[in-house]
């Protein structure tokens, strides 16, 4: 009681030493404040961003990792060459892209969420249908015929009957297992406008067309459409159109840009996988092989999708790949990941900053505060020798001292928390502006150098990629953030004080436990 | 040191202080002090005179309990001191008036006062008018004993100096140079204020250039560089 009673007189009788030591401890924890609040806010901000976005991961045969190791094997030691194409062509048949049955197994994994797949195949239009198109009729009347996999598919993999190349047709066919597979109609770029939903789980020959196709073709819901496989023109499917749906016109105008039709969303067609699966079944019954191996069966693209509840299972489900005994040279990725670590590139460099501001901000005002502590109590070297000369023990002294210091400590921690909860929103936004324009910048500079075209920006988890590789990722920064001073911030705020008020107050202690009254008594006279 | 045996009475009460053979060194070689024994008793005004250098204000500081002597031992109440607890013999059992006052600047004077008090842990009730009707004793105003000890002058302060060493009613009072700094009025109201502490059962220990004082004092002791070189007594006029 003697020692608060005696610490509490001390502070009020010595008001300049007082303030003085609460204005340090005020600008400490303002600056504290503010930056505990950042990093705080960049946590959250960067959590709910990855909350907010649903994580995919597609399997993929790296055919990038493919070709290396032809290269290798074939012209090791000589200079960089065109991989042999046998060699190729066998490595590439070692290592095929993955089966409907093992990519299933693989969903059977605890990380996985929900897995959904679908195909898709290059058609023909037949009869009196025409695939949508902006320019003239003449341009869309040659088949272009590719070899290899369809590159904008990801995760594809070839169906039975899909040997060899094939050709592009006049519309792309895509068949789905679930509705998470139709992705643009979760996302909003594509919305059904007219009649009704198929049944994706029946083989049932209905489908989905586009407005764009409908009104060219004068089509209606009820209509049934005859489309042939490029290779064969004599093997027409037939489907029931059972809606119609609208395409966003940006995702459109893209897409255009290739100037293939069957890359036009207009021209895409929706069906069942059944479906699908059946017409490439019949497909491949009636198919003929020519003398060099080509089959003229339909031939599919499949595309699987891992969905996980968390960036964890994301990585765990990799780990788990790997461990069962899945080769390097199949590759796990997630757009929505690469995404979201785009997005939060700015987040991320303000939450570095106000790291290394907190930590020097302690460091430094703890410093300070320790110096001013030790001066302070050699200053009242005087006050220790009285107190002992009457009697009160020296750590009686030293326990007033501390007593002191941590009261000045904690109303500077509550004048500093108060002044950083005002100012730390203003100072996140803008040092969190000031990192997004910087992000831009470098992103701007390096698409020029690249010569791509301006991209139009999606949300985080939108990673927009252009199937026929114009552009770059466009990304949406996460440019605003919460700093509001929480219980959170509060707390660890209070502990920091505490802390440098122990350290200020130990200091101040072994200097207290030194002095020997007689001595300063002495001294003094 | 010599003794005059002829001149010390016979003593019936135990000494509460004895310095037995005590020496004193600052440095381990140079001796301020050296083969002292002394006995004080309670209720007995006691000198201790000497020239400047003499070691008078460190025989104080050893009877204070602020340093211990590096020979000899001294006995408080037939206890040594060296194995008592010095704080709490502070606090309690000794009050000292020092040369300098050394009182707390940034209280005012009872406040001064009040901390010896609440310090020393004994049940004192009022403790703020037993403060001031000490300070009154001592010839301070309640005006004067609310200020801030800066604001009052060397007399005052030494005043307040002693109002808190017999704030706590310690059975030995300890006075380095009371007087020293008072106008030859103030000094006698000190003398009498130190006397009728003697009369109250206390022991009272000056260590005084002052004539005045040492004509005053029960029993006197003369301190040499070094060594006491004589032991002499003298009865102040009234006191028997």
């Amino acid at each position: 009681m003697l020692t608060l009673a005696n610490a509490f007189k001390s502070i009020s009788r010595s008001l300049g030493r007082s303030l003085l030591l609460g204005v340090i401890v005020a600008v400490i924890a303002a600056a504290a404040c503010v930056a505990l609040a950042i990093r705080g806010a960049a946590a959250s901000a960067q959590a709910d961003a990855l909350a907010s976005i649903k994580i995919t991961g597609v399997i993929n045969r790296d055919v990038q990792k493919l070709m290396t190791a032809v290269q290798g094997s074939t012209a090791e030691g000589t200079e960089p060459s065109r991989p042999d194409a046998t060699a190729l062509a066998q490595v590439m048949a070692e290592y095929p892209d993955l089966g409907l049955g093992q990519l299933q197994t693989y969903a059977e994994s605890s990380h996985v969420a929900d897995f959904n797949y679908s195909a898709s195949a290059s058609l023909d239009t037949a009869g009196e249908i025409e695939p949508y198109s902006s320019s003239s009729s003449e341009e869309e009347e040659t088949d272009e015929t590719t070899t290899g996999g369809w590159g904008g598919l990801p995760g594809g993999g070839s169906m039975p009957g899909g040997q060899g190349g094939f050709s592009t047709g006049d519309v792309t066919v895509l068949g789905a297992s679930a509705e998470s597979a139709l992705t643009g109609f979760i996302s909003g770029s594509q919305r059904i406008t007219t009649g009704s939903m198929i049944d994706l789980t029946a083989a049932d020959d209905a489908c989905l067309v586009s407005n764009q196709f409908a009104l060219f073709n004068a089509l209606a819901t009820g209509d049934e459409i005859d489309l042939a496989n490029p290779q064969d023109e004599a093997e027409t499917h037939s489907c029931q159109i059972s809606g119609l749906y609208d395409v966003d016109a940006t995702a459109a105008d893209q897409r255009r840009l290739s100037g293939l039709t069957a890359l036009d969303p207009a021209n895409q067609i929706y069906v069942s996988y059944p479906t699908l699966a059946a017409w490439a079944d019949a497909s491949a019954a009636a198919a003929t092989v020519s003398d060099d191996g080509q089959s003229t069966a339909l031939s599919l693209q499949l595309s699987a999708t891992y969905v996980f509840s968390s960036p964890d299972d994301y990585s765990a489900f990799e780990a788990e790949l790997r461990a069962q005994g899945l080769s390097d040279y199949y590759t796990l990725s997630s757009t929505d990941l690469n995404s979201y670590e785009a997005s939060a590139v700015p987040l991320k460099n303000l939450s570095s900053f106000a790291t290394t501001l907190l930590w020097l901000v302690l460091g430094v005002g703890g410093a300070i505060l320790i110096a001013v502590s030790v001066f302070t109590v050699r200053e009242r070297k005087y006050e220790v020798g009285v107190y002992t000369a009457i009697g009160l023990p020296k750590v009686q002294v030293a326990l007033q001292f501390a007593t002191e210091v941590l009261a000045v400590t904690m109303a500077g921690v509550v004048v500093g928390l108060g002044a950083g909860a005002a100012a730390a929103p203003s100072v996140a936004n803008n040092l969190l502006s000031a990192q997004v324009t910087q992000a831009e910048a470098d992103s701007s500079a390096q698409d020029q150098n690249f010569g791509r075209l301006p991209m139009s920006s999606g949300g985080p988890g939108n990673m927009n990629m252009d199937r026929a590789g114009f552009g770059s990722q466009a990304v949406s920064y996460i440019d605003q953030v919460n700093a509001a001073v929480d219980l959170e911030v509060a707390g660890w705020l209070a502990a920091a004080g505490l802390g440098l008020a122990v350290a200020a107050s130990f200091a101040g202690v072994v200097v207290v436990m030194r002095y020997e009254p007689l001595t300063i008594l002495a001294n003094r006279t | 040191m010599t003794a005059d045996s002829n001149s010390v009475p016979a003593l019936a009460a135990d000494p509460i202080l004895r310095l037995d053979k005590i020496g004193y060194s600052y440095d381990g070689s140079a001796l301020v002090l050296s083969n002292l024994t002394w006995d004080f008793q309670p209720g007995r005004l006691y000198g201790i005179i000497g020239r400047s250098g003499a070691g008078k204000t460190t025989l104080l500081s050893l009877l204070a309990g602020l340093a211990a002597p590096t020979a000899g031992t001294i006995l408080f109440d037939g206890q040594d001191l060296s194995r008592l607890d010095r704080y709490r013999y502070r606090r309690r059992d000794v009050g000292v008036v020092f040369q300098s006052f050394n009182l707390l600047p940034h209280l005012t004077a009872v406040e001064n006062v009040e901390l010896s008090m609440r310090a020393s842990g004994k049940p004192i009730p009022e403790k703020r008018a037993t403060a001031l009707a000490l300070l009154d004793k001592v010839g301070l105003s309640e005006a004067l004993a609310h200020r801030r000890i800066l604001k009052l002058s060397g007399g005052e302060q030494q005043r307040v100096a002693i109002a808190r060493a017999l704030s706590y009613s310690p059975r030995v009072v300890l006075a380095d140079e009371p007087t020293g700094n008072l106008d030859l009025a103030t000094q006698d109201d000190i003398i009498d204020i130190m006397g009728a502490l003697a009369e109250e059962g206390r022991c009272v220990i000056i260590v005084t250039h002052s004539p005045e004082v040492a004509r005053c004092a029960d029993q006197l002791y003369e301190l040499k560089a070094a060594a006491v070189q004589g032991r002499r007594r003298r009865r102040p006029q009234g006191t028997a």
